[in-house]
């Protein structure tokens, strides 16, 4: 068999496809890093559910971030079915270049936290995500039945703002570029829908039992 | 042992292009059949139709028979560079008339049985068409010349 002009052409595709290939093959499959517990849910975090269970997901998320209140019902439904086999951490990654209130969300929530109302205000806060303002931020105060005095006192209390940059600089560490983003057992979550979210947590708290 | 006609290596440049763009849908969609992982797809359709029975043909996944068939049409198309037998042509013709009646019964199944598109399907299914298209003008242009 004798090689044409054309059949060096031909091959030449060939190894150019070839090599393609193998090049976004390399890039897309570089070993999951996994981040240990500690790293991932420090004491600081606030949780929900089970603190003891194997299966642990934190999310990165931002208060005003479309995104994450479409992912809220998804994770408020894990959480009422799973809440024996998971914790969940929240941690803060405020994208304020974008949204006006979110750095102010997440120290609203982390003062409402120190009142035990972190979950509540959580809540409060995905509920009025499009009409975020000062005043929505201190209606929820009194919403959430909040000591206003001490409430004011732990906004203006330094560690809260220094907790939620640990947060971002975490992040930063992690590899979070944007929110939401979920770490399931130390992996990062690459997710093509929110039911995929569903179907991981599902498969972890199947292999942890 | 002599080349084919000019317009005919262009129609046989175009077939062998398209069939490695086949053949990588093709290993791409398969390696999601095997290892059950989430196919990357511009609707939901992939994962459904992933998921359905309908895609296994006696328990093979669909995309082995479109890797098969692409894998044919690249050596075959090869091999037209190098030997001037009208076999060749023929083998393309059969493989891409089978393909086309494949990708059209698949089409079917997937808008009627299992009522959801998969993209990368659509995307091999226009391929094979295309593929089958110029390999019918490739014949009846290569009648013509000899």
């Amino acid at each position: 068999m004798k090689l044409t002009k054309e059949s060096k052409v031909f091959i030449a595709i060939l190894f150019l496809t070839v090599s393609i290939i193998g090049v976004a093959v390399f890039l897309f499959s570089k070993p999951e890093t996994s981040y240990s517990r500690g790293d991932m849910l420090p004491q600081e975090t606030i949780t929900k559910g089970n603190t003891k269970a194997a299966v642990y997901l934190v999310e990165y998320s931002d208060f005003q971030c479309p995104a994450c209140k479409v992912v809220k019902p998804y994770i408020d439904e894990l959480m009422a079915e799973y809440k024996e086999n998971i914790v969940f951490g929240y941690r803060h990654f405020p994208i304020y270049t974008k949204h006006a209130f979110s750095q102010k969300a997440a120290l609203f929530a982390e003062a409402a936290g120190r009142q035990n109302k972190f979950w509540e205000m959580y809540d409060y806060l995905f509920e009025n995500q499009e009409v975020l303002s000062d005043n929505t931020l201190w209606q929820g105060v009194e919403k959430l039945e909040l000591d206003k005095a001490t409430f004011e006192k732990d906004l203006e209390d330094p560690s809260l703002k220094d907790k939620i940059s640990r947060d971002v600089e975490s992040a930063k560490k992690f590899g979070v570029n944007g929110t939401p983003t979920f770490f399931l057992n130390g992996k990062k979550l690459t997710l093509t829908s929110y039911d995929d979210l569903k179907k991981s947590v599902k498969q972890a708290i199947i292999e942890n039992k | 042992m002599t080349k084919p006609p000019q317009i005919f290596i262009l129609g046989n440049r175009i077939i062998f292009i398209l069939s490695i763009l086949g053949v990588v849908i093709a290993v791409y969609v398969l390696q999601s059949f095997i290892k059950n992982s989430p196919i990357i797809c511009l609707n939901t359709g992939c994962e459904i139709v992933r998921k359905s029975p309908s895609s296994f043909i006696f328990g093979i996944p669909v995309p082995t028979f479109g890797l098969v068939g692409y894998s044919l049409l690249v050596i075959l198309t090869f091999l037209r560079t190098t030997i001037s037998d009208k076999r060749l042509l023929y083998a393309i013709l059969g493989i891409a008339a089978f393909g086309v009646t494949f990708v059209t019964w698949f089409t079917y199944t997937e808008i009627f049985v299992i009522k959801a598109v998969c993209t990368w399907c659509a995307v091999s299914a226009i391929n094979m068409t295309i593929i089958f298209f110029l390999a019918v003008k490739s014949y009846f242009l290569e009648r013509k010349a000899t």
